[in-house]
Protein backbone atom coordinates (compact mmCIF):
# COMPACT_ATOMS: atom_id res chain seq x y z
CA UNK A 1 0.00 0.00 0.00
CA UNK A 2 1.45 3.35 -1.01
CA UNK A 3 1.64 6.22 1.47
CA UNK A 4 -1.09 8.05 -0.39
CA UNK A 5 -3.37 5.02 -0.41
CA UNK A 6 -2.75 4.62 3.31
CA UNK A 7 -3.60 8.27 3.93
CA UNK A 8 -6.80 7.85 1.93
CA UNK A 9 -7.74 4.71 3.80
CA UNK A 10 -7.04 6.41 7.14
CA UNK A 11 -9.20 9.40 6.18
CA UNK A 12 -11.98 7.08 5.08
CA UNK A 13 -11.90 5.22 8.39
CA UNK A 14 -12.01 8.49 10.27
CA UNK A 15 -15.17 9.53 8.44
CA UNK A 16 -16.79 6.13 8.93
CA UNK A 17 -15.93 5.98 12.63
CA UNK A 18 -17.07 9.50 13.41
CA UNK A 19 -20.29 8.97 11.45
CA UNK A 20 -21.44 5.63 12.88
CA UNK A 21 -21.30 6.15 16.64
CA UNK A 22 -20.45 2.84 18.23
CA UNK A 23 -21.18 0.59 15.26
CA UNK A 24 -19.38 -2.58 16.29
CA UNK A 25 -18.96 -3.97 12.78
CA UNK A 26 -17.26 -0.78 11.61
CA UNK A 27 -15.01 -0.83 14.65
CA UNK A 28 -14.09 -4.49 14.14
CA UNK A 29 -13.24 -3.83 10.49
CA UNK A 30 -11.21 -0.81 11.46
CA UNK A 31 -9.22 -2.86 13.99
CA UNK A 32 -8.46 -5.41 11.28
CA UNK A 33 -7.13 -2.61 9.13
CA UNK A 34 -5.06 -1.25 12.03
CA UNK A 35 -3.47 -4.65 12.49
CA UNK A 36 -2.82 -5.23 8.81
CA UNK A 37 0.23 -2.96 8.72
CA UNK A 38 2.35 -1.32 11.45
CA UNK A 39 2.04 2.08 9.74
CA UNK A 40 -1.76 2.03 9.57
CA UNK A 41 -2.61 3.09 13.11
CA UNK A 42 0.06 5.85 13.27
CA UNK A 43 -1.29 7.21 9.97
CA UNK A 44 -4.80 7.14 11.36
CA UNK A 45 -3.60 9.01 14.44
CA UNK A 46 -2.01 11.69 12.29
CA UNK A 47 -5.34 12.11 10.50
CA UNK A 48 -7.06 12.28 13.82
CA UNK A 49 -4.70 15.02 15.03
CA UNK A 50 -5.54 16.93 11.87
CA UNK A 51 -9.26 16.40 12.45
CA UNK A 52 -8.83 17.72 15.99
CA UNK A 53 -6.85 20.72 14.74
CA UNK A 54 -9.55 21.64 12.23
CA UNK A 55 -11.34 23.65 14.90
CA UNK A 56 -14.44 25.39 13.59
CA UNK A 57 -14.06 29.16 13.89
CA UNK A 58 -16.67 29.43 16.62
CA UNK A 59 -14.77 27.10 18.91
CA UNK A 60 -11.51 28.79 18.09
CA UNK A 61 -12.51 31.91 19.98
CA UNK A 62 -10.15 33.04 22.69
CA UNK A 63 -11.00 32.14 26.31
CA UNK A 64 -12.00 35.72 27.10
CA UNK A 65 -14.42 35.58 24.23
CA UNK A 66 -15.92 32.37 25.57
CA UNK A 67 -16.24 33.83 29.05
CA UNK A 68 -18.58 36.57 27.94
CA UNK A 69 -22.15 35.48 28.55
CA UNK A 70 -23.17 36.26 25.00
CA UNK A 71 -20.49 34.09 23.43
CA UNK A 72 -21.38 31.02 21.47
CA UNK A 73 -24.24 30.38 19.23
CA UNK A 74 -26.16 33.57 19.73
CA UNK A 75 -23.23 35.77 18.98
CA UNK A 76 -22.16 33.55 16.12
CA UNK A 77 -24.42 35.31 13.70
CA UNK A 78 -23.27 38.64 15.03
CA UNK A 79 -19.61 37.89 14.53
CA UNK A 80 -20.51 36.44 11.17
CA UNK A 81 -22.16 39.64 10.09
CA UNK A 82 -19.51 41.84 11.59
CA UNK A 83 -16.85 39.74 9.89
CA UNK A 84 -18.48 40.25 6.54
CA UNK A 85 -18.43 43.98 7.00
CA UNK A 86 -15.00 44.46 8.53
CA UNK A 87 -13.05 41.28 7.87
CA UNK A 88 -9.62 41.45 9.49
CA UNK A 89 -7.13 38.74 10.41
CA UNK A 90 -8.50 35.63 12.06
CA UNK A 91 -11.92 37.21 12.25
CA UNK A 92 -11.95 37.30 8.48
CA UNK A 93 -10.92 33.67 8.18
CA UNK A 94 -13.47 32.73 10.80
CA UNK A 95 -16.11 34.81 9.10
CA UNK A 96 -15.31 33.29 5.73
CA UNK A 97 -15.89 29.80 7.04
CA UNK A 98 -19.00 30.80 8.93
CA UNK A 99 -20.32 32.58 5.88
CA UNK A 100 -19.59 29.41 3.95
CA UNK A 101 -21.46 27.29 6.44
CA UNK A 102 -24.33 29.72 6.34
CA UNK A 103 -24.35 29.44 2.56
CA UNK A 104 -24.31 25.68 2.67
CA UNK A 105 -27.31 25.81 4.86
CA UNK A 106 -28.83 28.45 2.66
CA UNK A 107 -30.18 29.72 5.93
CA UNK A 108 -29.73 33.30 6.94
CA UNK A 109 -29.43 33.92 10.63
CA UNK A 110 -30.75 37.31 11.53
CA UNK A 111 -29.67 38.86 14.82
CA UNK A 112 -32.61 39.75 16.99
CA UNK A 113 -32.85 41.52 20.30
CA UNK A 114 -33.07 39.51 23.51
CA UNK A 115 -32.19 35.85 23.25
CA UNK A 116 -34.10 35.13 20.07
CA UNK A 117 -32.44 34.00 16.86
CA UNK A 118 -34.12 33.55 13.52
CA UNK A 119 -33.26 31.32 10.58
CA UNK A 120 -34.88 31.36 7.18
CA UNK A 121 -34.52 29.61 3.84
CA UNK A 122 -35.32 30.97 0.36
CA UNK A 123 -37.87 29.51 -2.07
CA UNK A 124 -36.62 26.10 -3.19
CA UNK A 125 -33.89 26.08 -0.52
CA UNK A 126 -33.40 23.99 2.55
CA UNK A 127 -31.21 24.09 5.59
CA UNK A 128 -29.75 22.10 8.42
CA UNK A 129 -28.43 23.47 11.67
CA UNK A 130 -27.45 22.28 15.12
CA UNK A 131 -29.16 24.15 17.93
CA UNK A 132 -27.22 25.18 21.06
CA UNK A 133 -28.24 22.05 22.98
CA UNK A 134 -27.13 19.69 20.21
CA UNK A 135 -30.63 19.10 18.84
CA UNK A 136 -30.79 19.27 15.07
CA UNK A 137 -33.28 20.96 12.83
CA UNK A 138 -33.77 20.54 9.10
CA UNK A 139 -35.72 23.39 7.60
CA UNK A 140 -37.67 23.08 4.34
CA UNK A 141 -38.07 25.53 1.48
CA UNK A 142 -39.21 29.11 2.14
CA UNK A 143 -39.43 28.45 5.86
CA UNK A 144 -38.56 30.43 8.94
CA UNK A 145 -37.86 29.35 12.50
CA UNK A 146 -37.03 31.45 15.55
CA UNK A 147 -35.23 29.99 18.54
CA UNK A 148 -35.59 31.27 22.07
CA UNK A 149 -33.45 29.30 24.50
CA UNK A 150 -33.43 29.85 28.22
CA UNK A 151 -32.08 27.77 31.09
CA UNK A 152 -35.59 26.44 31.75
CA UNK A 153 -36.82 25.80 28.23
CA UNK A 154 -35.65 25.23 24.68
CA UNK A 155 -38.14 27.29 22.67
CA UNK A 156 -38.51 27.30 18.89
CA UNK A 157 -41.21 28.99 16.82
CA UNK A 158 -42.04 27.69 13.36
CA UNK A 159 -43.06 30.88 11.65
CA UNK A 160 -43.54 29.45 8.17
CA UNK A 161 -42.98 26.24 6.27
CA UNK A 162 -41.51 22.92 7.40
CA UNK A 163 -39.13 22.03 10.19
CA UNK A 164 -37.97 18.56 11.15
CA UNK A 165 -36.53 18.34 14.66
CA UNK A 166 -34.25 15.68 16.13
CA UNK A 167 -34.39 16.61 19.78
CA UNK A 168 -31.63 15.74 22.20
CA UNK A 169 -32.98 14.22 25.39
CA UNK A 170 -33.09 16.59 28.36
CA UNK A 171 -36.02 16.09 30.75
CA UNK A 172 -35.07 19.19 32.75
CA UNK A 173 -35.34 21.48 29.78
CA UNK A 174 -38.32 20.66 27.60
CA UNK A 175 -38.13 21.37 23.89
CA UNK A 176 -41.16 23.48 23.03
CA UNK A 177 -42.17 24.25 19.45
CA UNK A 178 -44.82 26.88 18.82
CA UNK A 179 -46.58 27.04 15.48
CA UNK A 180 -49.42 29.51 15.36
CA UNK A 181 -51.96 28.44 17.90
CA UNK A 182 -50.36 25.07 18.46
CA UNK A 183 -47.68 24.15 20.97
CA UNK A 184 -45.69 20.93 20.73
CA UNK A 185 -43.69 19.77 23.73
CA UNK A 186 -40.91 17.19 23.38
CA UNK A 187 -38.25 15.79 25.61
CA UNK A 188 -36.17 13.74 23.21
CA UNK A 189 -37.75 12.74 19.91
CA UNK A 190 -37.77 13.35 16.16
CA UNK A 191 -40.78 15.08 14.62
CA UNK A 192 -41.85 17.41 11.83
CA UNK A 193 -43.94 20.58 12.07
CA UNK A 194 -45.51 22.12 8.97
CA UNK A 195 -47.34 25.42 9.02
CA UNK A 196 -49.87 25.42 6.25
CA UNK A 197 -52.33 28.13 5.27
CA UNK A 198 -55.27 26.51 7.03
CA UNK A 199 -53.60 23.92 9.26
CA UNK A 200 -50.63 22.91 11.34
CA UNK A 201 -49.40 19.37 10.84
CA UNK A 202 -47.26 17.59 13.44
CA UNK A 203 -45.83 14.21 12.41
CA UNK A 204 -43.75 12.10 14.80
CA UNK A 205 -40.99 9.84 13.58
CA UNK A 206 -39.55 8.79 16.92
CA UNK A 207 -40.59 9.09 20.55
CA UNK A 208 -43.61 11.08 21.68
CA UNK A 209 -44.70 14.73 21.87
CA UNK A 210 -47.47 16.56 23.71
CA UNK A 211 -49.64 19.00 21.85
CA UNK A 212 -51.49 21.91 23.40
CA UNK A 213 -53.14 25.17 22.51
CA UNK A 214 -50.52 27.91 22.53
CA UNK A 215 -52.80 30.66 23.76
CA UNK A 216 -52.39 31.40 27.44
CA UNK A 217 -52.23 28.24 29.50
CA UNK A 218 -53.88 26.54 26.56
CA UNK A 219 -55.65 23.23 27.08
CA UNK A 220 -53.73 20.03 26.54
CA UNK A 221 -54.79 18.42 23.28
CA UNK A 222 -53.19 15.05 23.91
CA UNK A 223 -50.03 13.25 22.97
CA UNK A 224 -48.84 11.86 19.65
CA UNK A 225 -46.42 8.98 19.27
CA UNK A 226 -44.13 7.64 16.57
CA UNK A 227 -46.02 6.85 13.38
CA UNK A 228 -48.80 9.33 14.14
CA UNK A 229 -49.69 12.61 12.54
CA UNK A 230 -51.84 15.31 14.08
CA UNK A 231 -53.64 17.77 11.85
CA UNK A 232 -54.84 20.91 13.58
CA UNK A 233 -57.31 22.92 11.51
CA UNK A 234 -57.00 26.62 12.27
CA UNK A 235 -60.60 27.49 11.33
CA UNK A 236 -62.62 25.04 13.42
CA UNK A 237 -59.70 24.57 15.87
CA UNK A 238 -60.04 20.88 15.49
CA UNK A 239 -57.29 18.32 16.04
CA UNK A 240 -57.38 14.91 14.38
CA UNK A 241 -54.78 12.18 14.63
CA UNK A 242 -54.04 9.61 11.93
CA UNK A 243 -51.50 6.82 11.47
CA UNK A 244 -48.63 7.33 9.05
CA UNK A 245 -45.46 5.47 8.17
CA UNK A 246 -42.68 6.82 10.38
CA UNK A 247 -40.46 7.59 7.39
CA UNK A 248 -43.26 9.72 5.95
CA UNK A 249 -43.12 12.11 8.90
CA UNK A 250 -40.83 14.42 6.96
CA UNK A 251 -41.13 13.10 3.41
CA UNK A 252 -40.37 16.62 2.12
CA UNK A 253 -36.75 15.85 2.88
CA UNK A 254 -36.87 13.37 0.02
CA UNK A 255 -38.76 15.77 -2.23
CA UNK A 256 -42.16 14.19 -1.61
CA UNK A 257 -45.07 16.47 -0.69
CA UNK A 258 -48.25 14.81 0.55
CA UNK A 259 -51.62 16.46 0.98
CA UNK A 260 -54.85 15.10 2.30
CA UNK A 261 -58.14 16.96 1.87
CA UNK A 262 -56.28 20.23 1.81
CA UNK A 263 -57.88 23.23 0.04
CA UNK A 264 -56.29 23.82 -3.36
CA UNK A 265 -55.34 27.36 -2.31
CA UNK A 266 -53.41 26.02 0.68
CA UNK A 267 -51.70 23.41 -1.50
CA UNK A 268 -50.74 26.13 -4.01
CA UNK A 269 -49.31 28.25 -1.19
CA UNK A 270 -47.27 25.29 0.01
CA UNK A 271 -46.05 24.44 -3.51
CA UNK A 272 -44.99 28.06 -3.94
CA UNK A 273 -42.36 27.36 -1.31
CA UNK A 274 -40.66 25.12 -3.85
CA UNK A 275 -41.67 26.46 -7.23
CA UNK A 276 -39.56 29.07 -9.00
CA UNK A 277 -42.66 30.12 -10.97
CA UNK A 278 -45.52 31.49 -8.92
CA UNK A 279 -48.63 29.38 -8.82
CA UNK A 280 -51.68 31.60 -8.90
CA UNK A 281 -55.26 30.59 -8.22
CA UNK A 282 -57.13 32.93 -10.52
CA UNK A 283 -60.67 32.24 -9.31
CA UNK A 284 -61.14 32.28 -5.56
CA UNK A 285 -63.84 29.61 -5.43
CA UNK A 286 -61.66 26.87 -6.91
CA UNK A 287 -59.23 27.50 -4.06
CA UNK A 288 -61.74 25.70 -1.84
CA UNK A 289 -61.56 22.42 -3.77
CA UNK A 290 -60.13 19.70 -1.53
CA UNK A 291 -56.93 18.21 -2.89
CA UNK A 292 -55.54 14.81 -1.94
CA UNK A 293 -52.36 13.52 -3.52
CA UNK A 294 -48.61 13.30 -3.70
CA UNK A 295 -46.49 15.81 -5.58
CA UNK A 296 -42.75 15.59 -6.19
CA UNK A 297 -41.17 18.94 -5.41
CA UNK A 298 -38.92 18.60 -8.44
CA UNK A 299 -41.82 18.06 -10.82
CA UNK A 300 -44.44 20.56 -9.74
CA UNK A 301 -45.22 21.73 -13.28
CA UNK A 302 -46.16 18.21 -14.40
CA UNK A 303 -48.36 17.73 -11.35
CA UNK A 304 -50.20 20.99 -12.01
CA UNK A 305 -50.76 20.13 -15.66
CA UNK A 306 -52.47 16.93 -14.52
CA UNK A 307 -54.75 18.91 -12.23
CA UNK A 308 -57.18 19.55 -15.09
CA UNK A 309 -57.94 15.83 -15.23
CA UNK A 310 -59.38 15.66 -11.73
CA UNK A 311 -60.73 19.15 -11.14
CA UNK A 312 -62.89 21.48 -13.25
CA UNK A 313 -59.90 23.74 -13.76
CA UNK A 314 -57.76 24.96 -16.61
CA UNK A 315 -54.02 25.33 -16.03
CA UNK A 316 -52.44 28.11 -18.04
CA UNK A 317 -48.73 28.52 -18.52
CA UNK A 318 -48.26 32.30 -18.29
CA UNK A 319 -44.48 32.48 -18.57
CA UNK A 320 -43.20 33.29 -15.13
CA UNK A 321 -46.43 32.20 -13.46
CA UNK A 322 -48.73 29.21 -13.64
CA UNK A 323 -52.38 30.21 -13.43
CA UNK A 324 -55.19 27.95 -12.37
CA UNK A 325 -58.58 29.09 -13.71
CA UNK A 326 -62.08 27.79 -13.30
CA UNK A 327 -63.11 25.83 -16.36
CA UNK A 328 -66.29 27.30 -17.74
CA UNK A 329 -69.11 24.74 -17.59
CA UNK A 330 -69.79 24.98 -21.31
CA UNK A 331 -66.16 24.68 -22.34
CA UNK A 332 -66.35 20.95 -21.67
CA UNK A 333 -68.89 20.53 -24.44
CA UNK A 334 -67.00 22.40 -27.08
CA UNK B 1 -4.55 -9.88 29.32
CA UNK B 2 -1.50 -7.71 29.48
CA UNK B 3 -0.92 -8.50 25.82
CA UNK B 4 -4.44 -7.38 25.01
CA UNK B 5 -3.68 -4.10 26.72
CA UNK B 6 -0.37 -3.65 24.92
CA UNK B 7 -1.72 -4.50 21.51
CA UNK B 8 -4.97 -2.60 21.54
CA UNK B 9 -4.51 0.24 23.95
CA UNK B 10 -3.39 2.67 21.30
CA UNK B 11 -6.23 1.88 18.94
CA UNK B 12 -8.72 2.01 21.79
CA UNK B 13 -7.50 5.39 23.03
CA UNK B 14 -7.61 6.65 19.45
CA UNK B 15 -11.19 5.57 19.00
CA UNK B 16 -12.25 6.91 22.39
CA UNK B 17 -10.66 10.29 21.85
CA UNK B 18 -12.53 10.57 18.58
CA UNK B 19 -15.71 9.99 20.55
CA UNK B 20 -14.85 12.03 23.66
CA UNK B 21 -12.80 14.73 21.92
CA UNK B 22 -10.30 14.52 24.76
CA UNK B 23 -7.22 12.33 24.96
CA UNK B 24 -7.06 12.59 28.74
CA UNK B 25 -10.65 11.36 29.09
CA UNK B 26 -9.99 8.65 26.53
CA UNK B 27 -7.05 7.28 28.52
CA UNK B 28 -9.09 7.27 31.70
CA UNK B 29 -11.99 5.48 30.06
CA UNK B 30 -9.66 2.91 28.47
CA UNK B 31 -8.11 2.21 31.84
CA UNK B 32 -11.49 1.82 33.49
CA UNK B 33 -12.56 -0.56 30.72
CA UNK B 34 -9.59 -2.83 31.44
CA UNK B 35 -10.37 -2.85 35.13
CA UNK B 36 -13.97 -3.80 34.41
CA UNK B 37 -12.92 -6.48 31.97
CA UNK B 38 -10.61 -8.00 34.60
CA UNK B 39 -13.47 -8.04 37.10
CA UNK B 40 -15.71 -9.81 34.60
CA UNK B 41 -13.66 -12.94 35.22
CA UNK B 42 -13.81 -13.94 31.57
CA UNK B 43 -10.18 -13.39 30.91
CA UNK B 44 -9.68 -16.92 29.65
CA UNK B 45 -11.71 -16.41 26.47
CA UNK B 46 -10.39 -16.22 22.93
CA UNK B 47 -8.41 -13.08 22.18
CA UNK B 48 -10.85 -11.79 19.57
CA UNK B 49 -13.76 -12.22 21.97
CA UNK B 50 -11.94 -10.40 24.74
CA UNK B 51 -11.14 -7.57 22.40
CA UNK B 52 -14.78 -7.26 21.44
CA UNK B 53 -15.74 -7.14 25.14
CA UNK B 54 -13.09 -4.56 25.84
CA UNK B 55 -14.25 -2.23 23.08
CA UNK B 56 -17.91 -2.63 23.97
CA UNK B 57 -17.28 -1.82 27.63
CA UNK B 58 -15.11 1.14 26.71
CA UNK B 59 -17.67 2.60 24.30
CA UNK B 60 -20.45 2.23 26.85
CA UNK B 61 -18.30 4.01 29.40
CA UNK B 62 -17.65 6.76 26.84
CA UNK B 63 -21.39 7.22 26.32
CA UNK B 64 -21.87 7.47 30.10
CA UNK B 65 -19.12 10.00 30.35
CA UNK B 66 -20.58 12.16 27.58
CA UNK B 67 -23.91 12.08 29.38
CA UNK B 68 -22.31 13.04 32.70
CA UNK B 69 -20.63 15.92 31.01
CA UNK B 70 -23.94 17.32 29.87
CA UNK B 71 -25.39 16.91 33.34
CA UNK B 72 -22.40 18.59 34.91
CA UNK B 73 -22.89 21.55 32.63
CA UNK B 74 -26.51 21.92 33.48
CA UNK B 75 -25.88 21.37 37.16
CA UNK B 76 -23.41 24.18 37.83
CA UNK B 77 -25.64 27.12 38.75
CA UNK B 78 -23.00 29.82 39.13
CA UNK B 79 -22.28 30.13 35.44
CA UNK B 80 -24.59 31.51 32.81
CA UNK B 81 -26.56 29.00 30.80
CA UNK B 82 -25.37 30.63 27.61
CA UNK B 83 -21.82 29.76 28.45
CA UNK B 84 -22.73 26.09 28.55
CA UNK B 85 -24.61 26.42 25.35
CA UNK B 86 -21.49 27.79 23.77
CA UNK B 87 -19.50 24.81 24.93
CA UNK B 88 -21.97 22.00 24.69
CA UNK B 89 -22.28 21.25 20.98
CA UNK B 90 -18.62 21.07 20.07
CA UNK B 91 -17.15 20.13 23.39
CA UNK B 92 -13.58 20.80 22.40
CA UNK B 93 -12.21 20.11 25.81
CA UNK B 94 -8.60 20.33 24.79
CA UNK B 95 -8.70 23.09 22.28
CA UNK B 96 -6.56 25.20 24.61
CA UNK B 97 -3.76 22.73 23.99
CA UNK B 98 -3.80 23.29 20.26
CA UNK B 99 -1.59 26.07 19.04
CA UNK B 100 -3.56 28.86 17.43
CA UNK B 101 -1.01 28.83 14.62
CA UNK B 102 -1.75 25.22 13.83
CA UNK B 103 -5.48 25.88 13.83
CA UNK B 104 -5.08 28.86 11.50
CA UNK B 105 -2.83 26.86 9.19
CA UNK B 106 -5.35 24.03 8.90
CA UNK B 107 -8.14 26.51 8.15
CA UNK B 108 -6.06 28.21 5.48
CA UNK B 109 -5.19 24.93 3.79
CA UNK B 110 -8.80 23.76 3.88
CA UNK B 111 -9.81 27.03 2.19
CA UNK B 112 -7.78 25.97 -0.87
CA UNK B 113 -10.17 23.12 -1.59
CA UNK B 114 -13.14 23.24 -3.99
CA UNK B 115 -16.32 24.57 -2.38
CA UNK B 116 -18.31 21.29 -2.18
CA UNK B 117 -15.35 19.63 -0.49
CA UNK B 118 -15.11 22.39 2.12
CA UNK B 119 -18.85 22.42 2.66
CA UNK B 120 -19.05 18.71 3.36
CA UNK B 121 -15.99 18.83 5.59
CA UNK B 122 -17.17 21.71 7.80
CA UNK B 123 -20.72 20.44 8.07
CA UNK B 124 -19.33 17.17 9.38
CA UNK B 125 -16.63 18.66 11.55
CA UNK B 126 -18.21 21.88 12.80
CA UNK B 127 -21.85 20.90 12.98
CA UNK B 128 -21.63 17.20 13.63
CA UNK B 129 -23.97 16.53 10.71
CA UNK B 130 -24.01 12.88 9.67
CA UNK B 131 -23.00 11.78 6.19
CA UNK B 132 -26.61 11.07 5.25
CA UNK B 133 -27.77 14.48 6.46
CA UNK B 134 -25.06 16.22 4.45
CA UNK B 135 -25.95 14.14 1.40
CA UNK B 136 -29.58 15.29 1.65
CA UNK B 137 -28.73 18.95 2.09
CA UNK B 138 -26.16 19.03 -0.70
CA UNK B 139 -28.24 16.72 -2.93
CA UNK B 140 -25.36 14.34 -3.62
CA UNK B 141 -24.82 10.66 -2.76
CA UNK B 142 -23.50 9.61 0.65
CA UNK B 143 -20.55 8.08 -1.16
CA UNK B 144 -19.76 11.50 -2.61
CA UNK B 145 -19.95 13.13 0.82
CA UNK B 146 -17.53 10.59 2.28
CA UNK B 147 -15.25 11.14 -0.69
CA UNK B 148 -15.31 14.93 -0.19
CA UNK B 149 -14.49 14.73 3.50
CA UNK B 150 -11.70 12.19 3.23
CA UNK B 151 -10.27 14.05 0.25
CA UNK B 152 -10.17 17.25 2.33
CA UNK B 153 -8.28 15.39 5.05
CA UNK B 154 -5.77 13.81 2.69
CA UNK B 155 -5.16 17.09 0.88
CA UNK B 156 -4.65 18.87 4.18
CA UNK B 157 -2.22 16.24 5.41
CA UNK B 158 -0.19 16.41 2.18
CA UNK B 159 -0.01 20.18 2.42
CA UNK B 160 1.05 20.09 6.06
CA UNK B 161 3.74 17.56 5.15
CA UNK B 162 5.20 20.23 2.88
CA UNK B 163 3.61 19.62 -0.52
CA UNK B 164 2.78 22.72 -2.55
CA UNK B 165 -0.78 23.37 -3.72
CA UNK B 166 0.08 22.00 -7.19
CA UNK B 167 1.86 18.92 -5.86
CA UNK B 168 -0.97 18.05 -3.50
CA UNK B 169 -3.57 18.48 -6.26
CA UNK B 170 -1.48 16.47 -8.69
CA UNK B 171 -1.06 13.59 -6.25
CA UNK B 172 -4.77 13.50 -5.51
CA UNK B 173 -5.60 13.33 -9.20
CA UNK B 174 -4.04 9.94 -9.57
Amino acid sequence: MSDLARLEAAADWLVRLSDAAGDETVIAEWLCWCEAHPENLPTFQRMQALWQAAVPPKAGASPTHIATPRAGWKSRSRSWKRGLRVGIGTAAAAAAVLALIAMVLSMHPTPRPMSAQSYSTPVGGRGLTVLPDGSKVEVGADSRIITDYSSAMRGVTVDAGDAFFSVRKDPRRPFVVSAGRLRVIAVGTAFNVRRGADRIVVAVQEGRVRVSDAVGDGPDLGSIGAGEEAVYLLGPRHLSVANIKTHDAAAWRDGILKYEHEPLAAVAADLNRYSTRRIVIADADIGELPFTGTIFSGRIDDALQALGDVFPVRVIDAGNAIEIHRRAADSEHR
Amino acid sequence: MARLFREHNEALVSLLSLRLKSVADAKEVAQEAYVRLLQLDRTDGAASLLRAYLFRIALNLAVDRLRQRTVRWHAAPAVKAELFEALAPTNEVERGLLAQEEIDQVRRVLAELPAPCQQAFWMHRAQGATVSEIARVLSVSERMVRHHISRALVYCQLRLEGATVEEARERLKR
